[in-house]
C-alpha cells in the first residue's frame, strides 16, 4: 500500500565526476554552516532493504563517513564525514553500486518547509482526534440515553473539550476565510465557518441553560475529518506537483565550470550553476545557460534551430550573447553565465506557460463561478429555510440548516478538476509532451480528424542514401554535395552526408549559402550556380519506388540524383489502424511528390485520397481551414506554423521549441504516431475522471441537500459525509483511470 | 455511577498523557518518514567477533 | 567503548535475560496448560476435584487464568519486549541490574500466587485475584520495568522509534494505571483486603480494568511483537507501515472505552452499555487493520508459510487475532451478548484469543528466538510442525466445543414455552445436555497441551546442539539521524529519565487524587431511599468471604438480567441499590451453576447444608464440587471486627456498636442456625464451623432490601 518502491540500478557513466563535491566554492554553498560535513542528496534507485543494507556496507567500508542514513519516503540520504573525509568518494561509490545521487542545497530545498508546515497540520488533527474520541463519549451516552446530573457533567465536558479544537485545530479554515474576505471573494471555507461558529455559540448557550440539543460532537468531528483530508491532499500535492518542466525537458545532467581552486574546467551540476561563472561547451553539445561568449581566437558558430527554427549556423564572437538550448557547431566555447534556469529564454518561456497552463480555460473558469456560486446559493438556501420553518419547531429547523450548509460541499468543483488536469499535465510534461494549457485537455476530446506531416512522425525522419540516379558524381561533386549539405538540418541533408562523409571529403569554399525551406539548398562555387533539391517528375525513377529521389543541379541543369529511402515508423501501421478504430480520420499532408507520398499511405493503409502530396506550408493553410470536422494537425513547427496556428488543436514536432509553442498547442520533444494516440486518450479519459466527479458531486449535493432539508440527515452525519465526499472526488481523481495510471509504464516500455 | 467522577478525569489524563506523546512525537520528526522503518528493520548489524573469552566479555558491555 | 569508525559503536545486547524470561515463560506456561487441562477435567467429571480445598475448581480456576496470563504470555512479553527493543532502539538494556531484579520479581510473584490462589487467599477480582502485599510488588516490579524500558530508550542510537516500541511504551504506561486503579483496596490482613469500590462502582472499574487488561496486556504488547517477529521471520517489511502508526494511535484512543461489554443487560443504566457496545463495535475496524496489516506482509512470501513451521504460528496468530476481534464486538451487541453472556461462548472467544493468538504469537518466538540465542539451528522443524497441527486442532476443538455448548446452554435458558413457562426450569438440565461438549474441550486441551510438551522436547534437544559458549550478541551499529550524536549521550539520558519520572510522577499523581476522592465515595447519601439497604451482618460478612475464598463467585452470578428468562428462572431484576455495599461486587460472569441473587430464603438451611457438603444428595446431575472441610473448618470470628471496620472505613454503615461487638453477634447468629440445623438431624458441633456462615450469607442474599 505505501509507495511501490523498486530497486532501479543504473549503470554508472563513465563521464561522471564527483570531485566538485568536496570544493571550498561548492561546500560553502551546499552544506548549512551549523553543520559543515553534512550534505543532503536525491538518490535514485533504493527501494528495499537490501538496498539500505548495501548503503550501510558502502559506509563502514570508509572510515571517514560518520552518517549515511536514508529516507525513502522523499528519497534522500543524509552523508555525514569527518573533517579528513570525502563525500565525492563516498558518492561515487554509491554510483558505482548502481545508485544515482543529485546534491540538494540547503536554501533551495523546499521538502524542509513542508516537513514544518506537515508537522503542524499533524498537532491540529491530534488535538482533534484527541477531543472528538473524548466527546464521542459523552454524546453517544447522550444518544444512548443518558440525562439528568450526568447529562449536565457530560455536556460541559463536551464544551471544554470542544474549544481548543474550534480556536486551535479549525484556525487554518478562519484563515483562509479571511483572506477571501480581504479580496471580497466568495470562498469555500464560508459555510464551514459558519457551521462552527453558530454551531458552537447555539451549543454553548444550550449547555448554560441546561436545555436543548447540543452539536459538540458534530463540529469537531467535522474539523477531524477537514483537516484529514485536508492533509492527505496536501501530502499527495507534494509529491506529485512539486517539480518544473524546465530541467527535465532539457535533459542535462552536469556541465563544465571554472574551479579556480583547481585552475581546470571541472563537472558540476547544472540546476547548481550560478552566474557569474565560466562555463565551457563543447562541440555538439548544447548550451545550458544564457551567457556572454568569451571568445580569445577564432569566432565559434551556433545553431539556434532550438530556439529560432533558423538552421544556419550564426557566428559567435567576442561578447556576443548565447542563449540556452542553441548547440554549438564549432569545437568549442566558453561563456560566463548571465542567467540560469527559469531565468534564461528558454527558461521563462516554460515559466510563462506554466503560469498559463491551468488558467483561462471554459472548462476551469465555469467551475470556478459554479462553485462560488454554489456557497452563496447553500447558505442563502440554509438560511431560508430556517426562517420558514423556525416558525414551526425551533429545534427541527437548526437541526435541518445546520446539516444542509454542513452537509454540501462543491469540492469537485473547486478541488477536484483542477488537481485532476494538474496531474494530466504533469504526467504528460514528464513523458516529454508540452501541453501549452489546460484546455487542450478539454479540446482533445472533440477530435475527429487527425492530419499527419509524412516526414518525422510517420516515418523515422531518418534517411539513408540507396543508390544514384543517372551516374555518379566526381570527388569534386563529392565535396561540393559536403558543402552544400553541412550546414542544413534537412533529414536528407544528414543522410546525403553520412554518406559523403564516408568517401573523406574536406570542404570547399563555398558562398551564397541558401537553404530555402522544405525545397533544398543551394550555392554558389567558381562562378557556377548549384542546387540540391527534390527531384522532379520527369526524371523520377520508378524503379525506385517509394524512395524520395534527389537531384544535383548545377547551372539548373540536372548532373545526377540519390535516392534516399526513408523508413516507416514501425508503430506506424499498428497505431494508424487503432486511431481509425476509434473513430478518427487520417489524413496526410506532406511536401514530397506523390509517389512517396501514396506508397507511405499504402503502408499505412490511409485511403489515397486522403494523401495530399506536394503541399506547401500555403497549401497546407488553404487545407486546414476547409476542414469542417475538428482536426488535430501534426507537423513541424517552424515550417507548418500557420497551419498550426489555424487548426483546432495543434501538434507540433520538433523544430524550435519556442516558435513551434507560438503556433501549436503541443509541441512533442518525440517523434511517432504512438503520442498522438497517447495524447488523444490522455484528453479524454482527463475529462472522463472530470465529469465523473462532476457527476458525483451533482448527485451527492442534491440527493444530500433534499435529504437533509427534509430531516432525513442528522448533523453528525453530515459532518461524517462531507470529508468523505471530498475525499472520494479527491481519491478519484488521484485514482484516474487505468489507462492513466499504466501511462507511464506503457511508455517506458515503448522507448 | 459517580465513579464517573474518577474514572472520566482518569482517562483523560491517560488520553492526555498519549496526546502530548504525540505532540512530542511530531516535534520529533517520527512521523516524517513512514517508509524507510519497515526496511530499515530487515537489515541486521554486523557481527563483531570477539576474540577474548565469556568472561572478559563483560569489559565489552558499553556504560 | 570500542568506535571502529565514527559514527558507529559497538554494542552487546543483553540476551541472557530474554533467556531467562522464555524459560520461564515455557516453565509456567506449562503449568499454565496443565492446570488448564485439570479444570477443564473438573467441569466435566467432578470428581476431579478431589474433594480437596486447594484442588477445587473455584480455587484453581484463579490459578490457571493468572498463569497464563501473567506467568506465560507475561514473560514471553518481558522476553520478547527485551529481545526487540535492544535491536530497535540499537542499545544495551538500561541497566543489568534492573533486568535482574525485574525477572526475579516477576518470579517471585508467580510463584507467590501459586501459593496464595490455591489456598484461597483471593481478593475475587478477576484477573486481579492476587491480594494486596503481591499487589504492592507488582507496581514495584513494574516501575523497575518502566525505569529499565525508557532508561535504554534514552539510550537509543536511531532517531526513530518503530512502531512496536509504541505498543510497548502504550502497554507500561497504561497496565501500571489500570493495575494501580483497580487494585486500590484497604487491607484487613496480610493477605485479605477489600477494595475500595463496591457494587457497581466496582463493577465498572473492574471490567474497565478486565477489558483493559486484556487490551493492554494481551493485545498491544503481541502486537508490538507482532510488527517486529513476523517481518524478520519472512523477511519482508510491513506491508504498509503508515497503517501500523495509525493503527497503533486508533487503539489506543479507543480501547479505553470497551469495558461496558462485559456489563451489558445487567443494572448498567442503559446509556452506558450502549457507550460500551458502540466503542467496542468500533474497536474491529484499528484491530482488523492490525491483522491486515500482519498478513499482507507475507505478500510475495507465501511460500514460507508452507516450508517454516514459525511463519505457521506467527500466521496463525494473526488470524485467531482477526477472529477473536471480530467476535468480541458481535458479542458487544445487546442483543447477542444476551444470549452469549454468562455462557461457555465467552469462554470460547477467549481462548481462540489467548490459545490462537497469545500462546501461538509465543510458540512462533519461541522457535524463533531460542535458536538463534543459543547460536544453531531448531532440532527438528518437523516436530515443530506436528506441534502446530496438533494444537491447532486442540483450539478448533475447544472453540467448536465452547461455542456450540454456550448457544446451546443460552438458548436453553432463554426457551419460553407459548404459555410463558420456562421449557428447562431445572438449571442443571443445561448443564447435563453441554459436559459431552466438556469432555470434547479436554481433548482441546490436552491436545494443546501435547503440542505443547512436543515442543519441549524439541527446544530441549535443541539445547543441547547449542554453542557452548554462546556469548551475548555483539554488533557494531551505526548512528542513524540523531544530531550531534557521538559521546553525547548525556542529554538524552535526561531525556530518558525525564520520561520515566514524568510516567511515575503520572501515576504519583493518580494514587493522591484518588485518596482524596476517596470520602466522596460513601453513596449512601445520595441513593434514594427506595432502593437502599441493609448491609451484611458480620456472620454473613464472614460467610461473605468464604464464598469469595472458595470461588463460589467463579461458577455463579449474581446479577438478574432484565431480561424474561432470567426473570422468570430467578426473580425480579438486580437493582443497583442492592450490591452498593458488596466490597467487591459479586455480579458475577459465568453461570456454571444458578445465579444466586435472590437464593435466599428460598431453601431451607438444610437444604444449604446438605448441598454443600455433597451436592449431588440434592442435585443428582450436578457437577459442583464436594466442600466437606466446610462443616470442619472455623470461622475466625474475631477478625469479623477487624473487616467491619475495614468496611466501615469504605463507607458500609456499621454503627459502632456493631463494630465493637462483631464476633459476638456473629457468634449468636450462628448459634440460631445451627440449633435449627441440630434440629433437623445435623449431628456435631457446627455453630463454629464456616459451613453456617456460608449458609447465613446465602439465606441473606436478595433479602437485604429495606420495606418501608
Amino acid at each position: 500500500m505505501d509507495l511501490e518502491l523498486t530497486c532501479d540500478l543504473q549503470q554508472p557513466t563513465p563521464s561522471s565526476d564527483w570531485a566538485y563535491l568536496d570544493s571550498q566554492q561548492f561546500r560553502e554553498k551546499f552544506t548549512s554552516p551549523s553543520e559543515p560535513f553534512v550534505m543532503r542528496f536525491y538518490v535514485e534507485g533504493v527501494g528495499c532493504s537490501k538496498c539500505l543494507a548495501k548503503i550501510e556496507n558502502l559506509k563502514r567500508s570508509y572510515s571517514q563517513v560518520v552518517e549515511a542514513s536514508m529516507d525513502m519516503s522523499k528519497n534522500i540520504l543524509r552523508l555525514k564525514i569527518t573533517p579528513q573525509g570525502s563525500f565525492a568518494q563516498f558518492i561515487l561509490g554509491l554510483e558505482n553500486l548502481g545508485y544515482k545521487a543529485h546534491p540538494i542545497s540547503e536554501g533551495q530545498d523546499q521538502s524542509k518547509l513542508q516537513s514544518l508546515e506537515n508537522r503542524k497540520m499533524l498537532k491540529r488533527i491530534g488535538v482533534a482526534a484527541f477531543c472528538t474520541g473524548n466527546i464521542m463519549l459523552f454524546a453517544i451516552s447522550s444518544y444512548g440515553g443518558v440525562s439528568g446530573l450526568i447529562e449536565k457533567y457530560f455536556n460541559w465536558l463536551s464544551l471544554f473539550l470542544a474549544i481548543p479544537v474550534l480556536s486551535y485545530s479549525a484556525t487554518p479554515f478562519y484563515k483562509s476565510l479571511w483572506l477571501a474576505i480581504k479580496d471580497r471573494r466568495p470562498s469555500i471555507d464560508l459555510p464551514i465557518v459558519a457551521a462552527l461558529l453558530i454551531g458552537f455559540s447555539l451549543s454553548a448557550y444550550h449547555t448554560f441553560i441546561d436545555h436543548g440539543d447540543v452539536y459538540f460532537d458534530t463540529l469537531t468531528t467535522l474539523v477531524f475529518l477537514l483537516l484529514s483530508a485536508r492533509y492527505f491532499l496536501k501530502r499527495i500535492q507534494q509529491s506529485y506537483l512539486s517539480s518544473s518542466f524546465f530541467l527535465p525537458f532539457l535533459n542535462l545532467d552536469k556541465v563544465r565550470i571554472w574551479d579556480e581552486a583547481l585552475n581546470r574546467f571541472e563537472m558540476f551540476p547544472l540546476e547548481k550553476v550560478q552566474s557569474g561563472q565560466r562555463l565551457l561547451v563543447l562541440k555538439g553539445e548544447k548550451v545550458p545557460v544564457d551567457g556572454t561568449a568569451l571568445i580569445t581566437g577564432a569566432p565559434a558558430f551556433i545553431n539556434n534551430a532550438f530556439l529560432t527554427g533558423e538552421s544556419l549556423p550564426v557566428k559567435v564572437n567576442a561578447k556576443d550573447s548565447v542563449y540556452a538550448g542553441a548547440e554549438l557547431v564549432s569545437a568549442q566555447l566558453e561563456i560566463e553565465v548571465t542567467a540560469t534556469g527559469e531565468n534564461t529564454r528558454l527558461g521563462s518561456l516554460f515559466e510563462k506557460m506554466e503560469e498559463e497552463v491551468l488558467r483561462r480555460t471554459p472548462l476551469l473558469t465555469l467551475t470556478d463561478k459554479l462553485a462560488k456560486w454554489f456557497t452563496v446559493t447553500t447558505l442563502t438556501m440554509g438560511a431560508l429555510f430556517f426562517a420558514y420553518y423556525a416558525t414551526i419547531d425551533l429545534t427541527e429547523a437548526t437541526r435541518r440548516s445546520l446539516a444542509l450548509v454542513i452537509l454540501a460541499c462543491p469540492c469537485a468543483l473547486a478541488l477536484a478538476t483542477p488537481l485532476t488536469q494538474s496531474l494530466s499535465l504533469l504526467k504528460a510534461a514528464k513523458l516529454g509532451y508540452v501541453i501549452k494549457t489546460a484546455e487542450v485537455l478539454e479540446k482533445l476530446r472533440h477530435v475527429t480528424q487527425i492530419a499527419f506531416d509524412k516526414t518525422g512522425t510517420l516515418t523515422e525522419g531518418r534517411f539513408q542514401w540507396i543508390s544514384w540516379i543517372v551516374r555518379e558524381p566526381t570527388n569534386e561533386e563529392l565535396q561540393l554535395i559536403y558543402a552544400l549539405e553541412a550546414n542544413s538540418h534537412h533529414p536528407i541533408a544528414k543522410a546525403y552526408l553520412a554518406k559523403v562523409e564516408s568517401s573523406n571529403s574536406s570542404s570547399l569554399e563555398i558562398c551564397d549559402w541558401k537553404e530555402v525551406h522544405g525545397r533544398g539548398v543551394e550555392a554558389k562555387y567558381q562562378k557556377d550556380r548549384y542546387e540540391i533539391h527534390a527531384l522532379d517528375e520527369d526524371h523520377y525513377d520508378k524503379q525506385l519506388g517509394n524512395t524520395t529521389q534527389v537531384g544535383f543541379y548545377k547551372n539548373d541543369e540536372l548532373q545526377f540524383a540519390a535516392a534516399f529511402g526513408d523508413q516507416i515508423r514501425s508503430d506506424s501501421k499498428e497505431l494508424i489502424s487503432r486511431l481509425k478504430k476509434l473513430g478518427f480520420n487520417i489524413h496526410l499532408l506532406s511536401g514530397d511528390s506523390e509517389q512517396p507520398v501514396t506508397s507511405v499511405a499504402e503502408q499505412i493503409k490511409v485511403p489515397t485520397k486522403n494523401a495530399h502530396a506536394q503541399m506547401t506550408p500555403e497549401s497546407k493553410l488553404e487545407w486546414i481551414k476547409s476542414q469542417t470536422p475538428k482536426t488535430i494537425m501534426v507537423g513541424d513547427g517552424a515550417n507548418d506554423a500557420a497551419a498550426l496556428a489555424a487548426s483546432y488543436l495543434s501538434v507540433a514536432v520538433q523544430g524550435s521549441m519556442e516558435v513551434s509553442l507560438h503556433a501549436a498547442d503541443i509541441y512533442l520533444s518525440k517523434s511517432g504516431v504512438t503520442p498522438i494516440y497517447h495524447l488523444l486518450r490522455l484528453g479524454q479519459d482527463t475529462m472522463n475522471v472530470v465529469y465523473r466527479n462532476l457527476g458525483f458531486s451533482l448527485v451527492y449535493n442534491l440527493v444530500g441537500g433534499v435529504a437533509a432539508l427534509l430531516g432525513y440527515v442528522n448533523p453528525l452525519v453530515a459532518a461524517i459525509l462531507m470529508p468523505i465526499s471530498s475525499l472520494c472526488v479527491l481519491a478519484s481523481s488521484v485514482w484516474g483511470t487505468k489507462y492513466l495510471r499504466r501511462l507511464s509504464t506503457l511508455v517506458e516500455g515503448e522507448r | 455511577m459517580s465513579i464517573l467522577a474518577i474514572m472520566i478525569p482518569i482517562t483523560l489524563l491517560l488520553a492526555g498523557g498519549f496526546l502530548a506523546l504525540f505532540f512530542w512525537a511530531v516535534g520529533q520528526g517520527q512521523f516524517e518518514d513512514l517508509v524507510t522503518p519497515a526496511h530499515e528493520l530487515l537489515v541486521e548489524d554486523e557481527l563483531e567477533e570477539c576474540k577474548l573469552n565469556n568472561n572478559l566479555n563483560r569489559k565489552h558491555q558499553e556504560e | 567503548m570500542s568506535n571502529h569508525s565514527p559514527g558507529t559503536d559497538t554494542v552487546t545486547y543483553d540476551d541472557d535475560i530474554v533467556k531467562k524470561f522464555i524459560f520461564a515463560a515455557l516453565l509456567f506456561g506449562g503449568v499454565a496448560f496443565l492446570v488448564g487441562v485439570i479444570v477443564a477435567l473438573q467441569l466435566a467429571y467432578w470428581q476431579f476435584n478431589f474433594d480437596t480445598s486447594w484442588l477445587t475448581f473455584g480455587r484453581l480456576r484463579p490459578l490457571h487464568t493468572n498463569a497464563a496470563i501473567f506467568a506465560f504470555a507475561g514473560n514471553i512479553v518481558f522476553a520478547g519486549i527485551y529481545h526487540s527493543t535492544q535491536r530497535l532502539l540499537k542499545a544495551r538494556m538500561f541497566s543489568r541490574a534492573l533486568s535482574c531484579i525485574h525477572f526475579w520479581g516477576w518470579q517471585l510473584i508467580i510463584v507467590a500466587a501459586a501459593i496464595s490462589l490455591p489456598l484461597g487467599l483471593t481478593t475475587g477480582k478477576e484477573y486481579a485475584e492476587l491480594e494486596w502485599p503481591i499487589d504492592i510488588a507488582i507496581t514495584l516490579i513494574w516501575v523497575v520495568f518502566a525505569i529499565n524500558f525508557f532508561g535504554t530508550l534514552a539510550k537509543r542510537r536511531v532517531q526513530h522509534i518503530y512502531v512496536a516500541i509504541w505498543f510497548y511504551i502504550a502497554t507500561i504506561v497504561t497496565v501500571a494505571v489500570l493495575h494501580i486503579v483497580n487494585s486500590l483496596a484497604l487491607p484487613v490482613s496480610m493477605m485479605k483486603s477489600y477494595p475500595v469500590f463496591a457494587g457497581i462502582q466496582d463493577a465498572l472499574v473492574q471490567w474497565w480494568y478486565g477489558h483493559n487488561a486484556v487490551a493492554f496486556f494481551l493485545t498491544t504488547p503481541f502486537l508490538g511483537l507482532m510488527y517486529y517477529y513476523l517481518p524478520k521471520a519472512v523477511q519482508r517489511p510491513v506491508y504498509s507501515y503508515r497503517l501500523s502508526i495509525i493503527h497503533f494511535w486508533a487503539l489506543v484512543f479507543m480501547y479505553i472505552w470497551a469495558g461496558p461489554h462485559h456489563l451489558l443487560n445487567t443494572a448498567l443504566p442503559d446509556w452506558a452499555q450502549t457507550l460500551g457496545m458502540i466503542f467496542s463495535v468500533a474497536l474491529w475496524a484499528p484491530s482488523w487493520g492490525g491483522m491486515i496489516n500482519g498478513l499482507l506482509t507475507l505478500r510475495g512470501a507465501w511460500d514460507k508459510l508452507r516450508t517454516e513451521p514459525v511463519v505457521k504460528f506467527f500466521v496463525a496468530a494473526v488470524t485467531a487475532y482477526g477472529m477473536s476481534t471480530f467476535e468480541g464486538p458481535l458479542l458487544s451487541i445487546k442483543s447477542v451478548s444476551s444470549l452469549g453472556h454468562y455462557t461457555d461462548w465467552i469462554v470460547g472467544h477467549v481462548h481462540v484469543g489467548t490459545l490462537g493468538w497469545n500462546g501461538f504469537m509465543a510458540f512462533g518466538i519461541s522457535y524463533y528466538l531460542l535458536p538463534r540465542i543459543w547460536k544453531t539451528q531448531l532440532y527438528s522443524k518437523s516436530m515443530a510442525t506436528a506441534h502446530f497441527w496438533v494444537a491447532t486442532v486442540g483450539i478448533v476443538l475447544y472453540y467448536i466445543s465452547m461455542l456450540s455448548a454456550g448457544i446451546t446452554q443460552g438458548l436453553m435458558w432463554r426457551n419460553i414455552d407459548s404459555a410463558g413457562r420456562l421449557v428447562y426450569p431445572d438449571f442443571v438440565e443445561t448443564v447435563t445436555k453441554i459436559i459431552p461438549l466438556y469432555q470434547v474441550r479436554v481433548v482441546g486441551g490436552t491436545l494443546f497441551l501435547i503440542g505443547f510438551l512436543i515442543m519441549i522436547y524439541n527446544l530441549f534437544k535443541t539445547a543441547q546442539t547449542a554453542a557452548k559458549d554462546a556469548t551475548d550478541e555483539t554488533v557494531q551499529v551505526a548512528f542513524k539521524g540523531l544530531p550531534g550524536v557521538e559521546g553525547e549521550t548525556g542529554h538524552r539520558k535526561l531525556e530518558g529519565l525525564v520520561t520515566a519520572f514524568t510516567v511515575l510522577t503520572l501515576i504519583a499523581i493518580l494514587i493522591g487524587s484518588v485518596l482524596e476522592i476517596l470520602p466522596t465515595l460513601n453513596l449512601d447519601k445520595y441513593v434514594a431511599p427506595a432502593s437502599k439497604v441493609h448491609p451484611f451482618s458480620p456472620l454473613e460478612i464472614a460467610g461473605r468471604d468464604i464464598y469469595i475464598r472458595e470461588g463460589c463467585y467463579v461458577c455463579h452470578s449474581q446479577m438478574i438480567r432484565k431480561m424474561p428468562s432470567d426473570v422468570l428462572r430467578f426473580g425480579e431484576p438486580s437493582t443497583i441499590g442492592e450490591s452498593m455495599y458488596d466490597h467487591p461486587f459479586q455480579w458475577g460472569s459465568k453461570r456454571t451453576g444458578p445465579d444466586l441473587s435472590r437464593v435466599g430464603k428460598k431453601y431451607p438451611s438444610l437444604w444449604h447444608f446438605r448441598h454443600m457438603i455433597d451436592p449431588r444428595s440434592i442435585s443428582e446431575h450436578s457437577v459442583m464440587p464436594n466442600y466437606p472441610w466446610l462443616a470442619s473448618q472455623k470461622v475466625d470470628f474475631y477478625s469479623l471486627r477487624k473487616k467491619l471496620s475495614v468496611l466501615k472505613a469504605l463507607g458500609v454503615p456499621y454503627s459502632d456498636d456493631v463494630l465493637g461487638r462483631a464476633d459476638v453477634i456473629a457468634e449468636e447468629e450462628a448459634r440460631v442456625i445451627a440449633e435449627e440445623l441440630k434440629g433437623q438431624g445435623v449431628e456435631g458441633k457446627i455453630e463454629d464451623k464456616d459451613i453456617i456462615a456460608l449458609i447465613a450469607y446465602l439465606q441473606a442474599l436478595g433479602q437485604k432490601g429495606i420495606k418501608e
